[in-house]
């Protein structure tokens, strides 16, 4: 197999060796995905001063998940401006397979984290309360980061008209 | 451990060995391989007549049965059901379900193939009580790497078992014709000789969500009824039940109105209870008040949806059981960095219900909230990796 199942032997064997191996940090996502733990998304954010961007949230076992974001891929062909956020919730075993389909959409580019958190409930209460889990999850920011969250697939047009009034 | 007085916990803890702290809700990947000596947050409990628990958990790709005689203090040597391991589906919304009657033990699972969203539909049993399984047996009869999963299983009181999952086949073939179809559909099958054989697969419904899991379970009738979310229109991703019977009418369960192209991770609970009467529990993310519901079937009649849980700490993931006109719904919330076992009661059926009450409490991840299967003792359990399995025994207040 690849590099995904050596990722996953090895948290395997991190679990197998008790308590000093869970005292150790999880095992390191690939290089480009980073751990998203409590705090990471003020970070997001504040990197991105007076900017426009979207936080995409998905998984690699969301079904609907990639339809939209080969439309991101896409518009970000045609915008290299837009700047999009992917945020798998899985967990960093599957950041390699995370980072393998988000290339294939297209966002090979992007700014990628994952979800490194005993529970996605830890995360989800510090990003955002209304949102249960269900994904796709769609977080626009404007220039002055006031949030617009959309659950489900977010159709092309209104990514499209997004971007119009957003990206330079 | 903290609780009010009028719930009685029954168990102490059960520490499983390994507790992988996988998300919940989400479907694993599809071409991931078992995780080597990690035993699934996700279980299986249910009952047998004789008073003995039973606990299916998954570890190595293999699903384990064992039994316990002193109601859940200690389970006893397990079994394996699958020998050859292969990749069971093990997280919130997709266990192994597990079924006893007399010396047969019945265990169904979803099986993860190498193909994303991919797998089979399994099924092992045992005729001797669970000291050995047969072969498993693949129940699906379309056996294209498509979706067949969220696996669930009932067992009625004289061992008719009835097995229902989502599966992809219409929508394969819709799509291979260049049409549209939206959703997955429900098919089921029913045996009425404790798995030997089964009746064919069968389409309940079309048109499903994809990603919930089923609820199901028998009414006093004979014949099983199941609720999963369904897709009316176009995204309204809203409940649906129906019997497992030819010709079944599909009944609206919800009319919450979520809008959603998207996977809520999130199923339904039912139980009918010995009067026929369907009690229901959901989640929703539309309408004006997202959150969790109860309500009451009886026949075409149905009560207003009640709203229950704090959304303020994502409650979620709700359970429900009944005995005679005593009620019980149990789901989970998340505050403060730490999930609560959140209960409350109706003494008159479900219509006046008791405060919440806080009945566990857990850092770190932990399973959904279950209802032993297989009694009509309000038996609750939670398996955390802080704390193992618990087991409570609900018991109405004086």
């Amino acid at each position: 197999m690849n590099t995904r199942a050596a990722t996953r032997w090895l948290l395997a064997s991190l679990l197998l060796a008790g308590t000093t191996a869970l005292a150790s940090p999880p095992p390191a996502p690939a290089a480009q995905v980073q751990p998203m733990t409590r705090g990471s998304l003020a970070k997001i954010v504040a990197a991105r001063p007076g900017k426009a961007f979207i936080v995409a949230y998905w998984s690699v076992g969301c079904a609907h998940c990639p339809k939209e974001l080969r439309t991101l891929g896409e518009l970000k062909r045609r915008h290299p401006q837009l700047d999009v956020v992917l945020v798998s919730t899985d967990t960093p075993a599957e950041a390699q397979e995370a980072a393998q389909l988000a290339a294939g959409f297209g966002l090979g580019q992007a700014e990628q984290w994952v979800f490194a958190a005993d529970a996605p409930e830890m995360l989800r209460a510090e990003i955002d309360l209304r949102w249960h889990g269900e994904l796709p999850r769609t977080a626009f920011y404007d220039r002055q980061h006031r949030v617009q969250a959309v659950s489900g697939v977010v159709p092309a047009q209104r990514l499209q008209a997004w971007i119009e009034a957003n990206v330079p | 451990m903290t609780m009010r007085a009028h719930w009685l916990a029954l168990f102490a803890a059960i520490a499983l060995p390994g507790v992988a702290a996988a998300a919940d809700g989400m479907a694993p990947s599809a071409a991931a391989m078992p995780h080597a000596h990690a035993s699934s947050l996700a279980v299986s409990v249910t009952a047998d007549a004789e008073g003995g628990l039973w606990l299916a958990r998954v570890q190595d790709g293999q699903v384990r049965v064992s039994r316990s005689v002193d109601g859940g203090r200690h389970f006893g040597d397990e079994t394996v059901v699958n020998a050859v391991a292969e990749n069971v589906r093990a997280e919130g919304q997709n266990r192994p379900q597990l079924a006893v009657h007399g010396e047969r033990v019945a265990v169904a699972w979803s099986q993860a193939l190498a193909k994303r969203f991919s797998g089979h539909v399994r099924f092992a049993r045992s005729i001797d009580g669970g000291r050995s399984f047969l072969p498993p047996v693949t129940i699906n009869d379309d056996l294209q790497e498509i979706g067949h999963g969220f696996t669930a299983m009932a067992m009625h009181d004289d061992g008719r078992l009835a097995i229902a999952w989502l599966d992809s086949r219409d929508s394969t073939a819709a799509r291979s014709a260049g049409k549209e179809w939206t959703g997955s559909s429900l098919y089921y099958v029913q045996s009425a000789d404790g798995g030997a054989t089964f009746s064919p697969n069968t389409r309940l419904a079309a048109h499903t969500c994809q990603c919930c899991r089923i609820a199901i379970d028998f009414a006093p009738d004979g014949v099983a009824v199941a609720l999963w979310r369904h897709v009316f229109g176009t995204d309204t991703r809203d409940f649906a039940m129906a019997r497992l019977a030819p010709g079944s009418r599909i009944v609206r369960a919800s009319e919450d109105g979520w809008h959603i192209d998207g996977c809520p991770h999130h199923g339904g609970a039912l139980h009918v209870d010995a009067r026929g009467r369907r009690h229901l529990a959901w989640f929703t993310g539309g309408g004006e008040q997202p959150g969790l519901y109860y309500r009451r079937a009886d026949g075409k009649r149905m009560t207003r949806p009640m709203a229950f849980g704090d959304g303020g700490a994502q409650a979620g993931h709700p359970a429900v059981f009944s005995r005679g006109d005593d009620v019980w719904l149990a789901w989970r919330e998340y505050a403060d960095n730490t999930f609560r076992l959140q209960v409350m009661e109706s003494r008159d059926g479900g219509r006046k219900w008791s405060t919440p009450s806080t009945l566990a409490s857990a850092t770190g991840n932990t399973d959904l909230p279950l209802f032993v299967t297989g009694t009509g003792e309000p038996l609750l359990y939670w398996n955390t990796p802080a704390s193992g399995l618990q087991l409570f025994r609900l018991e109405a207040r004086p």
